[in-house]
């Protein structure tokens, strides 16, 4: 739980958008959509991990 | 002044790469958003327990019902997990779901209170002759 | 020492990367250059078999003797085989055996070239040659376009993705 999370998603962002670019200016229009989509399962599964700690410990400070 | 100071600087951070970010990928920026307001909740949150444990300990010397107390508590943490979720939904646009959420989390709040208003109906049912 | 330890590793993952991006796009360099030495060398088995009515393994020996890129290595072997087979399977079993980058479909190309060759009279495997030739440019064409579309993008695609596996282990 810190900063360097923040930082690690917008790298993970640009490099995914470097990819693209360079896939699509290749004209591999499908893989350039996986890649983004990998990129998004990816950055979800840390973010889903963040929630559910925030979750929980609102939970168990308002023991709800 | 350090707790104030982190936390604008988790938000400055957040927005600066939010910016940056949704020139080429905004789908990700919105995870950015969520990042940043979890980061800063959680904070806020770790310091509410020192509020908490003063307001208990004040019901247990006074008589006030205990559950009492332990409902509000309920009631403040739904509006601040509803609040969350409110602001996020809104960032990425969907107004509606938004507001929907806040009428669940009324409704979910209403039917928490209920043992409130009908002690509440009692104690006026009481006083009047 | 953990933190080092890391480090090092997450260096060693993106060094790898690179390297295998740099390795693929080598491959479409190297196809180009491979067909072109294989076209230089049909041109001078075309002449030996026009000029000099040499045997066919006296040819190959010549033109292997060089030694100093990986057709002449695949006519060494060519030489080899013939000294106890005939001309067709061992053209054909030592360019399939070839390590070498090119494609398939150029071996299979040149291994058409192998069913005439010490079979005919010179005339006919002179002109089978030069047809092989004219598929060979294509090939090359072909080649040279593929090395254009895709050189660069496996380089680039072999550094982006060890940065990638380096953000999401840090």
């Amino acid at each position: 739980m810190d900063i360097n999370l923040l930082f690690k998603i917008a790298a993970v962002g640009i490099l995914v958008a470097v990819l693209h670019q360079v896939l699509v200016r290749a004209g591999r229009e499908d893989q350039a959509m996986m890649t983004t989509l990998a990129g998004l399962v990816i950055v979800l599964s840390m973010v889903i991990q963040q929630i559910s700690s925030l979750f929980n410990t609102v939970r168990t400070l308002f023991d709800l | 002044m350090a707790d104030i100071s982190k936390i604008i600087g988790i938000g400055l951070i957040g927005l600066i790469i939010i910016v940056i970010l949704k020139q080429y990928k905004p789908e990700l920026a919105i995870y950015v958003s969520i990042i940043t307001g979890v980061l800063i909740l959680v904070f806020a949150v770790e310091k509410l327990t020192g509020v908490i444990n003063l307001l208990q300990s004040i019901s247990n010397k006074t008589n006030i019902n205990n559950n009492f107390l332990k409902i509000l508590l309920k009631i403040t943490g739904i509006t601040f997990i509803t609040e969350f979720a409110v602001s996020i939904c809104s960032d990425a646009g969907e107004k509606a779901i938004a507001s929907k959420i806040e009428i669940g989390s009324k409704v979910v709040i209403i039917t928490m209170s209920i043992p409130i208003i009908t002690s509440l109906l009692e104690l006026v049912l009481e006083i009047l002759p | 020492m953990y933190y080092y330890i890391k480090t090092i590793l997450l260096i060693a993952i993106f060094l790898m990367s690179t390297a295998i991006g740099m390795l693929i796009s080598k491959m479409y360099e190297n196809r180009v250059k491979e067909l072109k030495q294989f076209k230089n060398t049909l041109n001078i088995l075309k002449t030996k078999i026009k000029f000099t009515y040499e045997p066919l393994i006296d040819i190959f020996k010549q033109i292997s003797q060089e030694k100093s890129n990986k057709v002449e290595k695949i006519f060494e072997n060519m030489t080899y085989k013939l000294s106890f087979g005939d001309v067709k399977n061992s053209w054909r079993d030592s360019i399939q055996e070839a390590d070498i980058s090119i494609t398939q479909e150029d071996k299979d190309v040149l291994k058409e070239l192998g069913k005439v060759l010490g079979q005919t009279d010179a005339e006919s495997q002179v002109s089978e040659i030069e047809v092989t030739e004219t598929f060979l440019d294509m090939q090359i064409e072909k080649a040279e376009e593929d090395r254009k579309k895709n050189q660069k993008i496996y380089k680039t695609l072999g550094i982006l993705i060890g940065l990638f596996f380096v953000i999401l282990l840090v």
